[in-house]
């Protein structure tokens, strides 16, 4: 199994995202954030294997998770 | 008297001479003025359609990205989020051309495009728009509004007790359009630059079509975004 987590500040596409997920069996859904800062504070304490950020199109850039 | 025949001929024809010269220079110098008219109107109706069209690829993908979630989810607000989408789309591509609309079809397009913004909003009831006075008869340029209301959803946070509000009223003919709206803490790396284009996009078009015929302020006060926007006559 690998650990993940989502981020995406629009709250029906991070659902979006947890349900793609969700269909992924080798991939565990740790939690969901909203804003990359309560991703990296989540960070400091946990470790995970996978960080999947902001869904993007051709015209919306994902934010950077930096 | 020293009128002799041959001196008034070369008088008359030095005089023409100079006379029609004078005539084709200011032609000339009209024409110039002319085109050079004509290349200001043009420029200005190039930028014009460009403003126009400075609706957000953005606003469009997330929504549909957000009714993909109301399909998936099988909810039945995917129906209408998707008629009020196509209405949106229908006013931005046939409405928007005319250089005034009718006020009333562009308030019907804020309400339709508030109402697709609020979908990904949870305290949708802390969000007021209200609507004042006599709109029948008054026209407005159209999507002059929408860059407002961009910068509202998109740096504003809407917990219950955040009280946001959008107003647009008539007077007589004028128009008064404000938003209040509670900050969002900037903690999504929201970058700056993008905020001021939305709102310099509205001051160039109130300065092409309202020229010293309006009042446009902007401010932040204590955690608040305030927009007021005054049109003497519409």
């Amino acid at each position: 199994m690998m650990r993940c987590i989502a981020v995406d500040d629009e709250p029906f596409a991070l659902q979006l995202l947890a349900d793609d997920i969700g269909k992924i069996p080798f991939l565990q859904l740790m939690k969901t954030f909203s804003s990359p800062l309560e991703a990296l504070e989540y960070l400091k304490t946990s470790s995970v294997d996978l960080l999947v950020p902001r869904y993007s199109d051709a015209f919306a850039e994902g934010n950077r998770v930096s | 008297m020293l009128a002799s025949p041959l001196f008034s001929s070369i008088l008359i024809t030095a005089l023409v001479t100079v006379a029609s010269s004078l005539l084709v220079i200011w032609n000339n110098w009209e024409k110039a003025r002319a085109n050079e008219q004509e290349r200001t109107l043009q420029k200005i109706a190039a930028e014009l359609s460009v403003l126009k069209l400075q609706i957000s690829p953005h606003f469009l993908f997330n929504t549909l990205n957000n009714i993909r979630w109301l399909v998936r989810s099988h909810s039945e607000n995917a129906e209408p989020a998707l008629v009020k989408l196509s209405q949106l789309l229908r006013y931005i591509l046939y409405q928007a051309n005319h250089d005034t609309v009718p006020l009333e079809k562009e308030v019907e397009h804020l309400q339709d495009y508030i109402s697709l913004q609020k979908m990904r909003i949870q305290e949708q009831e802390s969000i007021r728009f209200e609507v004042a006075g006599k709109l029948e008869g008054r026209t407005i340029v159209p999507l002059l509004l929408i860059p407002i209301l961009e910068n509202f959803f998109k740096h504003g946070t809407f917990a219950a007790d955040a009280n946001a509000l959008i107003m647009l009223s008539v007077h007589g003919q004028s128009l008064n359009f404000r938003t209040v709206n509670k900050i969002a803490l900037k903690s999504t790396g929201n970058d700056l630059t993008e905020k001021g284009i939305g709102l310099e996009n509205v001051k160039r078009r109130l300065a092409l079509h309202y020229p010293n015929q309006h009042t446009f302020r902007h401010y932040e006060d204590n955690g608040y975004y305030f927009v007021n926007l005054e049109i003497e006559k519409i």
